[in-house]
């Protein structure tokens, strides 16, 4: 399986690694300046296709060339670094949309944790600025081929507004891919829960529920009313925080699940005008799918390895979703929120991997985990899917990455650079091992 | 003649009685005493025994004659009651009659000792010294409700805490002197710690102990009253310990748990049931002696007109509602003994529709008539004086417009004691129906609809309607070719109030307001009186229903409806099975055979017969023609997934996060079979795990190893002859670190502490020992003598483990505590088995590999509390390096249906063979368990419990088959499909007969959220990773 040629063309970016090192843990590495061609891997492009054994070229931040191998001659001189991939599986970067990874480091320390602001409509509180790129969680996350998230704000009715970050950076101005993408809005709970995690008690409908609606449209309306001014004369940075929402530039994130709260949603979606809607959730998306699909909202679904909502359910069925999804022609794509949501973010890959198990056709996972990632999130235009003129953000996998059996990412780059595929879990193992005298 | 005998020593009797009155006369006395004869009734003198045209006779309050016509006794009142029934009075035993409901202090700061002073029991809930007539007062109000469902003697006590006290009888007489009949009656229990703020116990299996305990106490203290020190509670036990024991449960698994109790001190209880006893009612019965009380408050349909709202009634819910009002039918099918209770129901219609419609699903009259008289009366021993109609009993009855399961029979009275209470007929008598109104000679029709306390009623009038009239239409008649007047109907409202038999109406028409007053002749349905018309002028008014509404006539007539579903049964929950599965072989072939022995992984065939791994080989042909036959090629035949640590399939507490030390709390006692999770556990392929005790206390409590026997009783769910183990917990659950602020009263609070718990367990239990053992060296002669210590079931579990015989699983993360664990261990001379969690555990690998312990890790989980700040994906493998033996375990219900994947995360951080990978979740956890000699791999004469997968077990892309267990397909992915569509299809049975019943007048209930939580959240509950 250990390809010899990798290490022989590979110095220079060893080098990279090792200088990155020096700086101490997981340092951000340098700007690449170098000409690289991966040659011969299987790419998963991230829109559905696949080339078997492709020729991926990158220069500076960029990727320049994509094409099939059998097809591409090259001179060994054109690239500074030739990677032969042979029996290896390149992809673009997955992304985590809707993560507080960066905002939590240990759930149980409140100090440790910025996900969530006290009160009810915070539209003006900025994920961002509490971004850490010193987490130790992070560098846990890249090494499964996790390199890009969405970090967003928990809480209240609106949590706040998200930022997209990629994950090798100094500082957050650095790690930014695309700043403020949108705001985030939790529809009230259409079915109160009762009991415990041991012991679910029956679901019932709550009777809190249209009250909720209708305090959201209140603030709605003041928004709407307050951008009507022709001089804003006193500033209300609530109100001034919901401007690009109501003016379609950016997203508005609405986190739903059952039945009743999509279709009240997308009721009002259109009451609002509101162009640009992405459900966060969607487990009874699938009923809805047609309304979904003609009103172009899209859904980050709920984490596939979730127990079924109901006990009738199909057994299955947080498993089949993604399959049914799309089947109706719904645009989504997976997202790991709930509970140790931060250091499970890495398992987002395999989510992708049940999906196929129960239907899904292996690409379209990919492009869940990516392309369509983008696309929701408005950064399409630069990440998500292989492609010339897109930025190499991409990595590469000893096997199959969607399964744990395979999942081995041996190589990464972010704009260009070879990230350290190094955490602070891998060294406490090596440490041991060298303890105990394991090889 | 004997009767007449009977009848002059009654006589003398009640004679004698007379001079026995101490109450105080104000002025001249009244000594008269008629006798009351009561003829032409139906008399049911028992639900068995009926006397058509029967006569009851009773001086005072006491039962004269009961039976045929005889002559009238002089200085008698008599009561002629053509065409009416008298039955005896019931027997409401679920009650709090009189007793004032006390309330719960809302402190949040933890109590750990009882607050109550005196020399009590150590424990709060536990108030045997309460009798419940010492805080007795009569309350009129509620008496007069109850004696118009029928009712003329309670039970009362004190629904309040684990040992409630004694129960009092009372009569629903007015005056004091003849209510009370039995001022110690009873002793009552239940699971539920009541008002006490004390934290012990926190959980049912708590409860189970600590009342386990406290029998244990009561019996020492018994033995040696005079040696120990006084104590009320303890000493109450003795007073009331041959009483009739009455035991309060919320579902009926709690009726299984307090029968363990029970035989474990040879005590026999009656039940407060809950209405659900038909549930898998073959174990019930099975395990059941005493009387259940069963309430028929069955529950309204829901409002499912609303297919979304529909969805969060679960199949659970929508089977009960059906069946319901056949429970009493079913236990008396099952000849289980029954009374029925009227508890939870408001109001006297809803007590006697309720009866009714049990005895319309197959219910028979005399056991719905017993079961509220005489058997109650037999289960606490007082059927000497009430429970039937029979001389020299109380005189306790009621009197029935008609048969009392006739839908229109009222009780008109209800005689307690010989005194008459009359039921006022305007409180329930329901007028409604279409009547033909004469006012003035001219009739319309008055139909009255809606509640009898909110009578609506409607008059239907002509109006005039000609060419001139400006609103009427103008008709032509076809034969005259003129304008001809024509009627037509409209409608207006009347006003109606009604009191006993006085009843007003009122109405407004065109040309005024017409107003009426008279009275209701109920047995005719007419009513006549005295009216004013608009002009002032009097006239004479009456009514006279035309028929009865056309509801009334339908339930007239009883309709037997012992038609109930068999779909779903075990248990009642979506995905139970119809009827229990059996065992037949089962041979699969040619499938990748993971045999995870010496063999290695094989493509070859396995027979299963007789729950065991036959053969595993190429098998030619099957002898037994009942062999299912299954094509296994490209499939993959794995050993069943065993979760060392689940906490799926308990009720009510998983913690008993009370005291630092709980290890008398047990598990076993608390399975639950209807959790949805055991059967989607076995479609990810686990066939066996270990249920732990949460990891809130240092000691917790003690584990249950089960299989997934869906369908199966929580009993026969137990690994029979399995090793006992037990929970352990190290850090910061124990040191209470995430359970908020107000905690930091209970030691330890810190790991330091947490040392010393350990020592001073162990120490304590070894002492307890040495007494034990002095004691048992003696002679038989010195030993009758001698005080035998005292049973302590904590300390029985902790010497157990001294001595090896209860093994340790040990919730852990920090290295630090884990070596301090392993040294209290060797210093008291035995081995923790197993380390849970155990995240640190590759820091000090050789130190557990000399220990000897095993470990039960998660393949990935860190960052969620700072302890597990240093966990590594890695731990797993390092372990398995270092030889170890390593499981990787669940903790989560979702994670415990594909802990194929997480093994198969071994490969992947630390590069694990796939075998090993696989042991992680087979051989590994099953040898932790000590189960491997039978589980755990494919191997002749292990048991059957196997999985078949379509892929490589150890990819994502590997779905389960068929999960099998003993040999029996406990699931089969084909069978699931089926069951999806079946449980849609009786869904939509039931959600059409609610809507049924709900369009033919049933009230509903809304799907609508309970604002309070049914557990709380507190981190005692949660804190479990």
């Amino acid at each position: 399986m250990i390809n010899l040629n990798y290490f022989k063309t590979n110095l220079l970016l060893l080098s990279c690694i090792l200088s990155a090192l020096a700086f101490g843990q997981n340092a951000p590495t340098k700007v690449n300046t170098q000409k690289i061609l991966l040659i011969n891997g299987t790419a998963h492009v991230g829109n559905g296709k696949v080339i078997k054994k492709s020729a991926i070229g990158i220069e500076n931040e960029k990727i320049i060339l994509v094409k099939d191998a059998l097809a591409y001659t090259y001179a060994k001189d054109d690239y500074d670094t030739i990677i032969n991939l042979l029996g290896k599986h390149v992809y673009p970067a997955f992304i985590a949309p809707n993560t507080t990874l960066g905002l939590t480091e240990i759930e149980a320390v409140r100090a440790s944790v910025d996900e969530r602001e006290t009160g009810t409509f915070n539209p003006h509180v900025r994920s961002i600025i509490a971004y850490n790129t010193d987490s130790k969680v992070t560098p846990t996350v890249r090494t499964n081929g996790i390199l890009v998230g969405q970090i967003t704000p928990r809480g209240g009715v609106i949590s706040g507004s998200s930022s997209i970050v990629h994950f090798d950076a100094w500082n957050w101005e650095d790690a930014v891919y695309k700043m403020d993408d949108g705001l985030h809005l939790n529809w009230p709970n259409s079915i109160q829960k009762t009991g415990w995690w041991a012991e679910p008690g029956p679901a019932k409908k709550s009777d809190k529920y249209t009250d909720g609606i209708q305090k959201i449209e209140e603030f709605f309306d003041l928004a709407v009313a307050y951008q009507t001014q022709k001089s804003i004369s006193t500033i209300d940075l609530r109100l001034k925080a919901m401007e690009k929402v109501l003016s379609g530039e950016s997203n508005l994130y609405i986190h739903a699940s059952l039945y009743r709260e999509i279709n009240d949603l997308v009721n009002f979606k259109k009451k609002y005008n509101i162009a640009k809607v992405v459900i966060v959730g969607g487990y009874d998306a699938h009923l809805h799918a047609k309304k979904l699909s003609s009103n172009n909202i899209g859904v980050i679904l709920e984490r596939v390895h979730s127990l079924p909502e109901r006990p009738e359910d199909d057994v299955n069925l947080p498993f089949k979703l993604p399959k049914i999804l799309a089947d109706a022609k719904v645009t989504f794509c997976f997202q790991n929120s709930g509970d140790m949501e931060q250091m499970g973010t890495r398992n987002l890959p395999f989510y992708a991997g049940t999906a196929v198990a129960y239907g899904l056709d292996y690409e379209e996972a990919v492009r869940a985990l990516t392309l369509n990632t983008a696309k929701l999130l408005g950064i399409d235009d630069k990440i998500g899917s292989i492609e010339e003129g897109k930025d190499a953000t991409i990595f590469v996998s000893e096997g199959d990455a969607l399964d744990m059996r395979t999942n081995d990412v041996t190589l990464a780059f972010i704009q260009g650079r070879s990230i350290v595929l190094d955490n602070h879990q891998l060294k406490n193992y090596e440490k041991y091992k060298t303890k105990f005298g394991l090889k | 003649m004997k009767s007449n005998l009977t009848f002059l020593f009654i006589l003398l009797f009640s004679f004698s009685g007379l001079s026995q009155n101490h109450f105080n006369t104000n002025g001249v006395h009244t000594k008269n005493i008629p006798y009351k004869v009561f003829y032409n009734a139906t008399l049911h003198v028992s639900g068995d025994q009926t006397i058509p045209n029967g006569m009851l006779i009773i001086k005072d309050n006491i039962i004269v004659h009961a039976g045929a016509k005889i002559k009238t006794p002089e200085n008698s009142l008599t009561f002629d009651l053509k065409g009416k029934h008298i039955y005896p009075s019931f027997i409401e035993l679920d009650s709090n009659f009189g007793i004032e409901e006390q309330k719960k202090n809302k402190s949040r700061s933890p109590q750990y000792n009882t607050s109550k002073v005196g020399p009590y029991y150590w424990n709060e809930a536990i108030k045997t010294e309460v009798d419940a007539i010492e805080q007795y007062t009569f309350d009129s109000k509620e008496a007069e409700k109850l004696r118009k469902f029928g009712f003329g003697t309670i039970l009362t006590h004190t629904q309040n805490g684990i040992s409630r006290g004694s129960g009092a009888l009372i009569t629903l007489n007015e005056k004091p002197e003849l209510q009370l009949i039995n001022g110690k009656n009873t002793q009552h229990y239940s699971f539920q710690k009541g008002t006490s703020r004390q934290v012990y116990p926190s959980s049912q299996m708590g409860a189970i102990a600590l009342l386990r305990q406290y029998f244990y106490d009561a019996e020492f203290h018994k033995k040696n009253i005079k040696t120990e020190k006084v104590n009320l509670t303890l000493k109450a036990n003795i007073t009331n310990e041959n009483l009739p024991a009455f035991f309060s449960v919320r579902d009926r698994l709690a009726i299984l748990r307090a029968e363990k109790v029970a035989r474990e001190f040879n005590l026999q209880f009656n039940y407060y049931g809950n209405g659900d006893e038909y549930q898998d009612i073959a174990t019930l019965k099975n395990s059941i002696s005493g009387t259940v009380v069963i309430p028929i408050d069955f529950p309204k349909p829901y409002d499912v007109e609303d297919p979304f709202d529909a969805m969060y009634v679960s199949l659970t819910e929508l089977k009960h509602w059906e069946m319901a009002p056949s429970n009493p039918h079913i236990l008396e099918k099952e000849m289980i003994n029954f009374a029925i209770s009227s508890k939870n129901i408001d109001k006297e219609q809803d007590f006697l529709n309720n009866l009714r419609l049990s005895v319309k699903r197959g219910l028979s009259k005399a056991k719905a008539i017993n079961a509220l008289t005489i058997i109650p009366a037999q289960v606490i021993n007082e059927d000497k004086k009430i429970g039937t109609l029979e001389i020299g009993k109380l005189a306790n009855f009621i009197i029935s417009s008609d048969d009392i399961f006739q839908d229109n029979a009222t009780i008109q009275e209800n005689w307690v004691q010989g005194s008459q209470y009359i039921i006022k007929e305007s409180d329930i008598v329901n007028i409604n129906g279409e009547y033909n109104l004469n006012v003035n000679q001219i009739i319309r029709t008055l139909s009255i609809k809606g509640s009898s306390e909110k009578p609506k009623g409607e008059l239907t009038y002509n109006i005039v309607a000609d060419s001139i009239s400006s609103s009427g239409d103008l008709v032509i008649d076809n034969v005259t070719g003129k304008p001809i007047k024509v009627t037509k109907e409209k409608n207006v409202a009347v006003s109606i109030s009604y009191e006993k038999d006085f009843i007003n109406l009122s109405y407004t028409l065109a040309e005024g307001i017409y107003r009426m007053s008279g009275n209701i002749n109920y047995d005719s349905g007419s009513w006549d009186g005295k009216g004013q018309t608009p002009e002032g002028k009097w006239v004479d008014w009456t009514a006279i229903r035309k028929e009865k509404s056309k509801v009334d006539k339908e339930e007239n007539e009883i309709v037997y409806d012992t038609i109930t579903s068999h779909k779903f049964n075990y248990p009642m929950v979506a995905y139970g099975w119809d009827s229990l599965p059996a065992a037949t072989p089962v041979l699969i072939k040619n499938a990748t055979v993971w045999t995870l022995e010496e063999q290695g992984t094989i493509v070859t065939d396995v027979l299963i017969r007789d729950g065991k791994i036959k053969t595993i080989d190429k098998i030619l042909d099957v002898v037994d023609p009942s062999t299912i036959t299954i094509d296994g090629k490209g499939m993959h035949l794995t050993p069943g997934i065993i979760d060392e640590h689940s906490h799926i399939s308990i009720s009510r507490g998983v913690n008993e996060g009370s005291h630092a030390i709980t290890a008398e709390v047990r598990i076993g006692d608390v399975l639950r079979n209807d959790d949805v999770n055991i059967y989607r556990q076995l479609a990810g392929g686990v066939t066996a795990c270990q249920l732990l005790h949460g990891s809130a206390n240092p000691v917790g409590g003690q584990s249950a190893l089960i299989k997934l026997r869906w369908g199966l009783s929580p009993e026969k769910m137990k690994i029979k002859g399995a090793d006992e183990f037990i929970k352990f917990a190290l850090g910061e659950n124990v040191k209470q670190s995430n359970w908020g602020a107000q905690n930091n009263i209970r030691f330890p609070q810190t790991r330091m502490g947490v040392e010393q718990v350990y020592y001073d367990a162990f120490i304590r239990a070894k002492e307890y020992e040495t007494i034990w053992q002095a004691y048992e060296k003696e002679s038989s002669k010195k030993k009758s003598k001698a005080i035998a210590p005292k049973r302590d079931i904590q300390l029985d579990a902790l010497l157990e483990i001294v001595n090896s015989k209860r093994f340790i699983t040990c919730h852990s993360y920090v290295q630090s505590e884990i070596n301090m664990l392993m040294h209290v261990a060797d210093s008291m001379g035995f081995q923790i088995n197993t380390f849970t969690h155990i995240l640190e555990g590759y820091k000090l690998a050789d130190k557990m590999k000399t220990h000897g312990v095993g470990a039960s890790t998660f393949s990935d989980w860190w960052a969620y509390k700072y302890e597990v700040n240093d966990a590594i994906p890695y731990n797993a493998s390092l372990l398995n390096q270092m030889d170890i033996v390593t499981a990787i375990n669940s903790d989560d219900a979702e994670m415990g249906r594909r802990l194929n994947q997480e093994a198969a995360k071994g490969i992947k951080y630390g590069g694990m063979s796939e075998e090993q990978a696989l042991k992680m979740v087979t051989l590994n956890p099953a040898k932790l368990l000590h189960l491997d000699d039978r589980m755990g791999s494919i191997k002749e004469g292990k048991d059957a419990d196997v999985v078949l997968w379509s892929d490589n077990p150890l990819s994502i892309y590997a779905k389960v088959q068929y999960t099998i267990i003993d040999g029996i397909i406990y699931f089969d992915h084909n069978r699931d499909a089926q069951m999806q569509v079946d449980i849609q299809k009786e869904r939509v049975r039931i959600i059409n007969k609610m809507i049924d019943a709900k369009n033919g007048g049933s009230d509903t209930q809304k799907v609508v959220g309970k604002k309070e939580r049914t557990h709380v959240c507190t981190s005692i509950d949660e804190n479990e990773q």
